[in-house]
Formats: C-alpha cells, sequence, structure tokens
C-alpha cells in the first residue's frame, strides 16, 4: 500500500514537473514542441505492474488537470487535454508490453519497440484526442498542425526521459562501472558544452557536435548514456529555443517550425544512438556468451568426466573431449550419430527413450547404459542430464555428464541378478514387494512415489489393485507423508532401512525393509501386513489378564487337589474339598452322596443349614441339582435385610468310583459377588473331575485297609469271648501303629471238658510278617488245645507243628486251662515271662512253674507243667516281655511295677487293670514291641445245681421238678426260667432218646452254676455219642430251640461222650 | 405217668365238636399218651379245639405232635394257647405260631359253656 501511495506521489510531481516546464518553454498557446512529461508517464507504466496502472494514470491525471487548470485553460478543454495525456502512454505502454514484457533497452528488439509503440504511435494517438479538444471544444482551427507538434513534442519527451527513467534502472547498468563512469562523465560535459555553444552562441557548424557525442556514447557507453545525453541535449534546446534564440532565424524558418525540426532532428538522432547502443550491446552479449561457451568446452574438454550439450531439437551440439578421447571416435557424421554408435545396442533403445522421456516432462534424468570404450569394450556410464537454464526459452536443450560406473555397475548388476532371484524367492514367499520411483516436485521435494513394479502378494498385503504405474497418493490419497518423507531418505540418501510402521490411511501395519536400487531415486521394498500379529499380540497383552487368572486358577485347582490328597480317607477328603471351594468359589459347597451329605462348608455370613438349603434348591429356577452339571442364576427375590439367600446355584457331578456318583452343590450368597458363570462352573467341573479320582482312590484305600484290619482282626481272638464265672478282658498294643497287631497274641476259649483255655505268646518281631506267624501260631494252640488238657503236652504238639513247613522261627507261650468249678488252673511256660496271680487279700504269686525254652528254639525239649488253684475273686494277669521291658530299665523294675499296679488294683474291674497296666508301664511312647495283657478274675458260680439221672425220658419231669426248686433260691426272672427249662429238657431230652439207643441206658449229667452276673451257665454230659449231622436234622426242632434260647450254644461230641454247653443270659429272650 | 404229667379233657360241643384242654407238661415222655387221649377223645368230630394254655410246660416233643396233628387234620383242629403263656412261647420260639394257625381264645362257636349247656 505504501508503494502504490509512494509511486502516486512521485508520479504525480514528476508529471507536473514536466509539464510545467513544457508551460515554461512553450507559452504560445499551442501544443509544446517538448513534453517531458509524457516520458514520464510511460516509464512509469512501464515500470510497474499492471494492477498498479490505475494509481499511475491517477497520478498524471492529477497533475495534469491541476495545471491546465492553473494556465486557465477551461475545465473542458484541460478534461479534454488529461484524457489525451492519458489515453496516449496506456496504448503505448499496452502495446510494449504486449512485445516485450520487462523493456530493456539495450536489447534491440526492446528498443525497436519502446520506439515503434511509446514514441510514435502512443503520442499520435494522444495527439489526435488532444487537437480534436483544441480544436472542437475551444474552438481553434489547425488540427494537422497541432496534431504534428504535439506528436513530436510528446514523442521527443517519451523518447528522452522515458528512455532515461528506464536506463537508470539498476539491472540496466553496466557491470564495469568505474572506467564507464569517467567516460560518460566525459562526453556527457561535451555534450552540454557543445550544445550550449550551438544554441547559446549560435555557433552553427558546431551543431553537429553534440550528434557525434551521441554516437560515441551510443558505441561506447550504451543505452543508459545515449538516453541520458539526448535527454540533456534536448532539454538545452527546447530551453533555448523557448527563449527566442534566433538561432533559427538564420534558418529563415520561424521559431516554432524550427523548433519542430529540431525536435524531430534530435528524436531521430536520439533514437539512431539508442539503436546504434543497443545493437552494440547485442554485439557485445553474444561476443560474451560465446568466450564463455569457449570457456566451458575448455573446461569440460579438461575435465575427466564426458560433458554434452543439446539443443532444443534434442540434437547434441557439443560432446566434450573427455568423450571423445574415452570413445576413440570422431564427429564424423555429426556428434547424434557419434554417440549413437557408441551405445551398446541393447541400451540405445532404452536409453533413447528415457531421455526423450525426461525431456518432454522437462526433468531431470539419470540414464545408465553401457558405453563402448575406445578398445572396443562396454562399459557402464551414468549419463545424467538436466535442463540448460536459458534465459527466455523454454525449451533450450540440456547439458549433461556421463561417468564411468562400470566397477559400481558390476555389483549393481550382480545386486540386480541377486535382486531378481529375490523376486522370484518373493513371488514364492509370504512377503510383498515391490520397487517404486519417486517423484519430487519443481523444488525438488519428495511428493509422491510412483509404484513400478510388484509382485503377487503385494495386492494381498496392502490391499492395492493394478498398482503398477501409479502413484501411492493416487491409490491412498491420505497417505501419510511420513512414508514418502522415510522412502525419499532411502531413494535419495541410498541407505536401506527397516522399521515397522500402521498407517491408518490403509488401515494396516507393516513390517518394512526399504533399500535403495538403481536408478536413482528408486527403492525397493519388502513388507509384511502384520496387521493381524500386530492385533494378536494386543490380544496377547489383553489376555494376560486372562492368563494370570487362567494360572491362578491352575494354582487353586493344585492347591485344593495337593490339600484334598493330604487328607486321609473319603470323607476326609471330601470335607477338605468343599473347604477349599469356599470362598474362592462359593459362599457354600456341600458335597452330597446318595441322600446324605456328607461335607459342606459355608464362608462367614453364608448360610450353614445346608439341610435347607438343599431342600429349598428345588425352588431355585427349578434345577435339577442331580442333573449334569448346571448353572443356575436366580433373580435375587430376597429382602436387603436377608443377604443369606443364595442367589447362584451350581452342581456339579463328581464321580467317586465305579458307579458311586456324588454330587458338589455350590451356592452364592454374597450380593457382592457376581452369579455362576460358565467358567466357574468349568472350575468346579474340573476340580470336581480330579477331586473325584482321589476321593475313588482314597475308598479303595479305605477298603484296602478296612480289609486288612479284618484280616488282622481274624488274627486275634474272638473279643466277644465271655464265660460266666471268669470276667475277661484283654489289651492289644502293636508296636507299629499302622497295624493293630504284631507278633504278640492273647486266646481264651473254653475247652470240650469246660475248662477256660488261656493263652499268650509272642513270636519274635513286629509287623505284618510276625503277625501272621503269630496268627499261624494262635490258631495251632486253640486247635491243638481241644485234644489235651494237659499245658506241657499242649506246647509240644504246638512246638511241632510251629517247626513244620508253615511253622515260626522263635516263640515264647504261656498256656493254661481252667476248671470254672474248682479254681484249678493248669499251665506251661514256654521261655514266656511268668504271669502274676493276686488273690483278693492283695498276696501275690508269680506263676513260675512249668517252665521249657521258648517254641522252636530246642528239639523235642521236654516241656512240663504246673498247677495251681485260684481262689474265687483272684485276678490272673497275663502278658508279653513289651509290658515289663523299657530300654534303659531293668526288667525287674518292670515286674516291680507290674506287681505294684496289680496290688493296688486288685478289687478294680479286669478292664480297669488292663487300661492302668498299659497307660502306666507303656506309657511312655518309646514302646518298641507289641504289648499283649490278658487279665482274667475268676468268679466261681455263686449256686449250682447238679444232677445225674439215668437216660430215661421219666426222669425229665424230675429233674424239671428238681430245678425248679433249685430255681427257687436263686433270682431268676420267670424269662429266664422259661428257657432254662426248654433249652435243658432238649438238651437232656436228645441224650435219652439218642445217647444209648445202641448201648443201654446211661448217665446224664446235668450242671448248673448261676454266675455273680446272674448268667447260668448248663451243661449236659452223657457217655453217649448220639449226635450225628442225620439225628441233628430230625432233632432240629430240639437243636433249634437251643440255639435260639440260649448263649454260647455248643456241643462237643466224641467217643467219649457229648457235652452240651450252653449260657442262658439274664434277661435273655 | 401220664395221669399226674398231663391231663386231657375233652368236652363235646354239638355232635360233631370236641374241645381238648391240655393241662400240666408234655415232653418225650409223655406225648403218645396224650396224642392218644385225644385222638380216642375226638373220633367222628368236625372239629377240634385243642387248648394248650393251660401247659405247664411242652418241648420240641409236643412241638412235632401239633405239628403232625395240623398236617393231618388240618380241617377240623384249631390250636389255642394264650399268647403269654408256656406252650405258645414255646410255639414261638420254634417259630410255628403262624403255620399252626394258633389263636388266643376258643372260638365263639364252639364255647365250651354251650356244650354243658347241651
Amino acid at each position: 500500500m505504501n508503494r502504490l501511495i509512494l509511486i502516486y506521489v512521485a508520479v504525480a510531481l514528476s508529471y507536473g514537473a514536466g509539464s510545467q516546464l513544457s508551460f515554461a518553454w512553450f507559452e504560445t498557446g499551442t501544443s509544446a514542441a517538448f513534453f517531458p512529461a509524457a516520458g514520464v508517464t510511460l516509464a512509469a507504466l512501464l515500470l510497474v505492474e499492471r494492477r498498479a496502472w490505475i494509481v499511475v494514470i491517477a497520478a498524471a491525471a492529477t497533475a495534469e488537470f491541476s495545471v491546465d487548470l492553473v494556465h486557465d485553460i477551461s475545465p473542458a478543454s484541460s478534461t479534454g487535454y488529461t484524457l489525451a495525456n492519458m489515453v496516449q502512454p496506456l496504448v503505448a505502454a499496452f502495446l510494449i508490453t504486449r512485445f516485450t514484457p520487462r523493456v530493456d533497452l539495450s536489447r534491440l528488439r526492446h528498443l525497436v519497440g519502446f520506439l515503434l509503440f511509446g514514441v510514435v504511435v502512443g503520442p499520435l494517438v494522444g495527439a489526435m484526442i488532444g487537437a480534436s479538444t483544441f480544436t472542437l471544444v475551444d474552438g481553434n482551427d489547425g488540427w494537422v498542425r497541432f496534431v504534428l507538434e504535439w506528436w513530436v513534442g510528446d514523442g521527443l519527451g517519451a523518447l528522452v526521459v522515458g528512455a532515461v527513467i528506464l536506463s537508470v534502472l539498476p539491472w540496466a547498468w553496466p557491470k564495469h562501472r568505474s572506467r564507464w563512469a569517467a567516460e560518460a562523465g566525459l562526453l556527457f560535459a561535451l555534450s552540454i558544452a557543445a550544445t550550449v555553444v550551438v544554441f547559446g552562441f549560435e555557433i552553427l557548424p558546431l551543431a553537429y557536435v553534440p550528434v557525434v557525442l551521441l554516437m560515441v556514447a551510443a558505441f561506447r557507453l550504451g543505452t543508459p548514456a545515449v538516453a541520458v545525453i539526448g535527454a540533456t541535449t534536448a532539454f538545452l534546446a527546447a530551453e533555448a529555443t523557448g527563449r527566442g534564440h534566433p538561432y533559427w532565424d538564420a534558418l529563415d524558418v520561424s521559431s516554432v517550425t524550427g523548433l519542430l525540426y529540431l525536435q524531430l532532428t534530435l528524436g531521430t538522432m536520439v533514437a539512431t544512438a539508442l539503436g546504434i547502443s543497443a545493437e552494440v550491446s547485442e554485439r557485445e552479449r553474444r561476443a560474451i556468451t560465446a568466450a564463455s561457451a569457449a570457456q566451458f568446452e575448455a573446461l569440460a574438454n579438461a575435465a575427466p568426466a564426458m560433458l554434452w550439450v543439446t539443443d532444443a531439437a534434442n540434437e547434441p551440439t557439443f560432446l566434450s573431449r573427455g568423450w571423445f578421447e574415452y570413445t576413440g571416435e570422431d564427429a564424423s557424421g555429426g556428434l547424434l550419430a557419434a554417440w549413437q554408435r557408441t551405445v551398446h545396442p541393447d541400451d540405445l533403445d532404452r536409453t533413447r527413450r528415457s531421455y526423450l522421456a525426461a525431456v518432454s516432462r522437462h526433468e531431470a534424468f539419470a540414464i545408465d547404459y553401457r558405453l563402448r570404450r575406445a578398445d572396443g569394450a562396454y562399459r557402464w556410464v551414468l549419463d545424467s542430464g538436466r535442463p540448460r537454464a536459458e534465459h527466455g526459452a523454454t525449451r533450450a536443450g540440456y547439458v549433461g555428464s556421463m561417468i564411468d560406473v562400470h566397477e559400481r555397475q558390476q555389483s549393481a548388476t550382480a545386486l540386480k541378478e541377486s535382486e531378481g532371484r529375490l523376486r522370484t524367492l518373493f513371488s514364492s514367499i509370504d512377503e510383498g514387494f515391490c520397487i517404486c520411483e519417486m517423484i519430487v516436485d519443481e523444488h525438488g521435494r519428495a511428493v509422491d512415489y510412483r509404484f513400478v513394479e510388484v509382485n503377487v502378494l503385494f495386492g494381498v498385503m496392502t490391499g492395492l489393485d493394478d498398482a503398477v504405474n501409479r502413484t501411492a497418493k493416487e491409490l491412498i490419497p491420505d497417505l501419510e507423508p511420513v512414508w514418502i518423507d522415510t522412502y525419499a531418505r532411502v531413494a535419495f540418501e541410498r541407505s536401506p532401512t527397516r522399521f515397522s510402521l500402521a498407517s491408518a490411511a490403509m488401515g494396516r501395519h507393516f513390517d518394512v525393509y526399504a533399500t535403495p536400487v538403481e536408478p536413482y531415486g528408486c527403492f525397493a521394498l519388502v513388507f509384511t501386513d502384520v496387521t493381524e500379529a500386530t492385533r494378536a499380540a494386543q490380544a496377547l497383552r489383553d489376555s494376560e489378564a486372562a492368563e494370570r487368572h487362567a494360572r491362578d486358577l491352575a494354582e487353586f485347582t493344585t492347591l485344593v487337589l495337593t490339600e484334598v490328597e493330604a487328607a486321609d480317607g473319603v470323607h476326609a477328603r471330601a470335607r477338605r474339598l468343599v473347604e477349599l471351594m469356599v470362598p474362592r468359589l462359593a459362599d457354600v459347597a456341600a458335597f452330597e452322596v446318595g441322600a446324605d451329605v456328607i461335607a459342606s462348608a459355608h464362608h462367614d455370613g453364608a448360610p450353614h443349614d445346608i439341610a435347607r438349603i438343599l431342600e429349598s434348591r428345588d425352588g431355585i429356577a427349578g434345577s435339577d441339582p442331580r442333573a449334569a452339571c448346571e448353572v443356575v442364576a436366580e433373580e435375587r427375590t430376597a429382602a436387603p435385610d436377608d443377604e443369606r439367600v443364595p442367589h447362584s446355584y451350581v452342581t456339579v457331578p463328581i464321580e467317586i468310583g465305579p458307579g458311586r456318583a456324588g454330587t458338589i452343590h455350590l451356592w452364592r450368597n454374597d450380593p457382592e459377588r457376581p452369579t455362576f458363570g460358565h467358567d466357574d462352573r468349568d472350575v468346579a467341573t474340573g476340580l470336581a473331575k480330579r477331586a473325584g479320582l482321589l476321593l475313588a482312590s482314597a475308598r479303595v484305600q479305605e477298603h484296602e485297609h478296612e480289609t486288612s484290619l479284618q484280616l488282622q482282626q481274624a488274627l486275634l481272638p474272638d473279643p466277644a469271648f465271655t464265660h460266666p464265672m471268669i470276667a475277661t478282658a484283654a489289651r492289644y498294643v502293636p508296636a507299629d501303629d499302622t497295624l493293630r497287631v504284631g507278633g504278640d497274641w492273647y486266646d481264651a476259649f473254653v475247652l470240650p471238658t469246660g475248662r477256660i483255655g488261656l493263652a499268650v505268646g509272642d513270636v519274635v518281631g513286629h509287623g505284618l510278617a510276625a503277625a501272621a506267624e503269630m496268627g499261624a501260631l494262635r490258631v495251632a494252640l486253640h486247635a491243638l488245645a481241644h485234644y489235651t488238657d494237659a499245658p506241657g503236652q499242649l506246647l509240644e504238639r504246638v512246638d511241632t507243628f510251629a517247626k513244620g513247613p508253615s511253622g515260626t522261627s522263635f516263640a515264647t507261650a504261656f498256656f493254661g486251662n481252667l476248671d470254672v468249678d474248682t479254681g484249678q488252673l493248669r499251665y506251661a511256660l514256654a521261655g514266656h515271662p511268668a504271669p502274676l496271680l493276686v488273690t483278693p487279700s492283695g498276696r501275690t504269686v508269680w506263676l513260675e512253674g512249668g517252665r521249657s525254652v521258648p517254641l522252636c528254639s530246642v528239639d523235642n525239649p521236654h516241656r512240663p507243667e504246673a498247677a495251681v488253684v485260684l481262689e474265687p475273686g483272684s485276678v490272673l494277669i497275663m502278658y508279653t516281655d513289651g509290658l515289663v521291658e523299657r530300654r534303659r530299665k531293668s526288667i525287674d523294675e518292670g515286674f516291680a511295677r507290674l506287681e505294684e499296679i496289680a496290688v493296688r488294683e486288685k478289687d478294680s474291674s479286669v478292664e480297669r487293670i488292663c487300661d492302668c497296666l498299659v497307660s502306666e508301664m507303656t506309657g511312655e511312647a518309646d514302646s518298641a514291641d507289641d504289648v499283649v495283657v490278658l487279665c482274667i478274675r475268676y468268679a466261681p458260680a455263686a449256686s449250682t445245681f447238679s444232677r445225674q439221672f439215668p437216660a430215661q425220658p421219666g426222669e425229665l419231669a424230675l429233674l424239671r421238678s428238681a430245678v425248679r426248686e433249685w430255681m427257687s433260691d436263686e433270682e431268676i426272672d420267670e424269662s429266664q426260667r422259661f428257657n432254662l427249662l426248654l433249652t435243658l429238657g432238649e438238651a437232656c431230652s436228645n441224650a435219652i432218646e439218642h445217647a444209648y439207643r445202641d448201648t443201654g441206658p446211661g448217665v446224664i449229667n446235668v450242671k448248673i452254676s448261676a454266675a455273680a452276673s446272674g448268667d447260668l451257665l448248663v451243661r449236659v454230659d452223657d457217655q453217649g455219642s448220639w449226635w450225628s449231622h442225620a439225628q441233628d436234622a430230625r432233632r432240629g426242632r430240639g437243636t433249634s430251640i437251643m440255639r435260639t434260647l440260649a448263649r454260647d450254644f455248643e456241643r462237643h461230641s466224641n467217643s467219649e461222650g457229648t457235652k452240651v454247653r450252653m449260657i442262658i443270659g439274664k434277661g435273655n429272650a | 405217668m401220664t395221669g399226674p404229667l398231663a391231663q386231657v379233657d375233652l368236652q363235646r360241643r354239638g355232635a360233631d365238636a370236641v374241645v381238648a384242654t391240655l393241662t400240666g407238661e408234655i415232653d418225650g415222655s409223655n406225648i403218645g399218651d396224650v396224642h392218644a387221649a385225644v385222638a380216642d377223645g375226638t373220633k367222628g368230630v368236625t372239629k377240634l379245639v385243642l387248648v394248650l394254655t393251660g401247659l405247664d410246660y411242652m418241648d420240641s416233643q409236643g412241638l412235632r405232635w401239633l405239628v403232625q396233628l395240623v398236617v393231618c387234620e388240618r380241617e377240623r383242629t384249631t390250636i389255642v394257647a394264650a399268647p403269654t403263656s408256656i406252650s405258645a412261647r414255646t410255639i414261638s420260639v420254634a417259630g410255628l405260631t403262624a403255620s399252626l394257625g394258633v389263636v388266643a381264645d376258643v372260638p365263639e362257636p364252639a364255647a365250651p359253656g354251650d356244650a354243658h349247656r347241651d
């Protein structure tokens, strides 16, 4: 804006000054013979851009109109003159700029345009407008003359003033300034002097001097100097003429006419001088161009590189000496032919086409081809060219150079070959491949790239179809600039790169290897669409939480299974399982087998009445808890204060062995907890499946254990042994607490004679093997005892048995048999510690008689026996050495302790005596041996009924009568009476009916003992042998009645007779 | 010996019914006599009611007789034994209460009182 104001002011002032000068010189009322203002307007128009012309015109019009008014010219006339003075430069400037956009008067063409339009045509148009104003508006005559005067005056003004203004501008000044300035100053001074002499002193012969000076300036100093000198001369001449110097008088013309001539002459002179000057400039310029071309040629020829120049027609105009030397060619047939001769025939066509393609785009290019060297060898050269920058010409040909790149090319070719192989490879592998060419804008900036070649997978990887020969931005308009920038670096900086980058525009993520390839500006990409992989990686990260969760679950599962396995037994394992499921999986858990809840667990605040929940479970979404695993999420209907109501329920079947299934019920009642999901169910199912195996194995183990215990129990005597006259108690403490038995044993049984067999023994060793031997020994002793009442003899027989094939290695034993009626105990010891007898008074007797060596120790030892009579109420303590032998204590201490305890507890029950002995004597937990204690108290019958009678039926009623009488003194209730009479009757009836069938009447002995306990021991003996299975069948009803009503019904029959022994219990049905 | 051990009281109930009431004891020594007494006293009658409630003793020999009696003369024989009686308990011990068809009381139509009134 400021510039436009400046233009306005400058133009207005200059125009006003020029116009005022003209008025000052020629106040004749006619047109001016020299009008400098015309040059101001024209020059101004030519110097400013077109859009500023209006400013120039406005300024000039303002000035013109003002000056005219000042000089008393009517407004109408002023308007007309102003119009003329505006149209004139506009027409001129328009035509000139059409011809030469920017005016350089040192160029002939420009000068011609300036003279023709600015000096001749423009002023003529203005002159006709002005003359019309002069004649039509002002009413004057002489239109032609006015036109002529205007034309000459304004033409001269345009010429000299315009030329000066245009010439003195900076770009027009020559470079070699100092010498030029001195010369210009001298010529300028001489011109002024000559003009002053001619017009001031009227020395007419000198009138040619300024002309000569003008010509000298034209040749020597160029247009600026000519313009300045010409202008100065014109001003001076005009001044002189205006002052009325009689110069023209001498020529015999009027001053006005003379001035006209003068101006024409001056104009012609200046124009000529300018023309000469322009011509000189042109020639100089050509000379300089030629000189620099020679200089280039010299440089090019001296350079090692091979340079070339083509013209606008693409014909080579120059090939450097280096090229000729390299190729050994000459220029015969022209440079083009010479070049074509040297290019490898296989490369010629390609090269030519690449060159023409680049030229058609007016782009720089680089082509490699094989060039024949002087020695005939073809060498790879890189031929690069760029458009020549020729002023004013759009097509000026190219200049370029060739460089031998053979060595490099060799490796490049190898690279290309390997690239070819790679391409083959890439087409068969899972990667995308493409070769691209970078596209740059006019500033050399990479803006896009073109796909030159792609492999099959390219389309798959990128989703781009038909990519070849299309650019990236055509295919992906929104392509992120980073791709182009990255590839531009690869293509132009020639360094490969590898990166991984996502393109939002493509919606894909690529792993890219980008490498530069020939030619320059190209690059190859090997890439993989890793979108899925990236997503997968993301998904992996996302799943890490899930994985952690799964790991937690796995740990949980492991924990549960470990703990469950650590528990012993089905129930303990089931309990552990449900305990561990709470609260991790559920708030309440229950384990149901059949209809029994065998285990349950609940979290704090959770309901614990499992039965109630199970009852109400049918209400939960109608689920069948015994159906296959299911998840039931129940709508929470409970009131807020009743948070205990389960809101979610899952059942899981659990197999705990073949054909044996249970159900695990899980509930959640915590309102904060989510309802069961299928993952919970899966966890529970997995747990149940594996825990089920553990439970099943526990069942098997328990079963095995049970079996083992039963087998072990079978090695021990029937603990149910009772006898009306003997209170019996026993304790068995195996050293190995995993077993119930060891090598020790005891036994108590009724012998056929009615005596009570009592045995205690000890097989050396512990554990199952000793237990097995013990069992064999015990059974042998029990069985053999039936055949002898002599304990020593029995031990001998047992010894014989023990040495047999199924025998033992070494054992000690005590055996005694007790007559319950007399209290006589016959006994023998085979290496065994002596039993202790304690009388009711507290007297103790160690039963040390009947001693012999242990079993299986020597051959056929003599085994004596001893006998002792037990006082009623006496306690007999039999034991194995485990009871009395303690580590670091003498066995005598053990015996003393045993005696002490026995005496102390002599009035206690046999059970308590056993307990005291075991707890007090084996209290220290270091018992390394099995311990057996067998304790009896002899309690003979308080009352006994005995009767011997002939075996005749009629005796039965008598017997019944006698028994009734005996019973009346005893405390025997009605039921026991009935039982006694009937069983006794049946026993005797049997004896009478069958015992003596073949031998005649014998005797039947009946003995009924009333024990302190109230039990009745009934014994019926005969000397016959009536009993047989066949008879039993016939007599079945009687025997059946005895077995039903009596306890411990025993019948022993041998050659000596039959003994029936039975106990009619008190209150026994 | 029979006399003191067991008594058989036969009472006619009309033309074809007899109520035999046994008291005392029955064992292998007198079972034959008891059988004979009952059999003789009930010849030709179509209904025999055997009342055992009063027995003081009866063993498996008595049971054996009862079984034979019921098996052979099932149509006419009814055994009566009060539940707490010795005979009833003996029968019960042998597990024969049901198979012998033991009833607790003498059936009404053949009540002993009726016979006397006849």
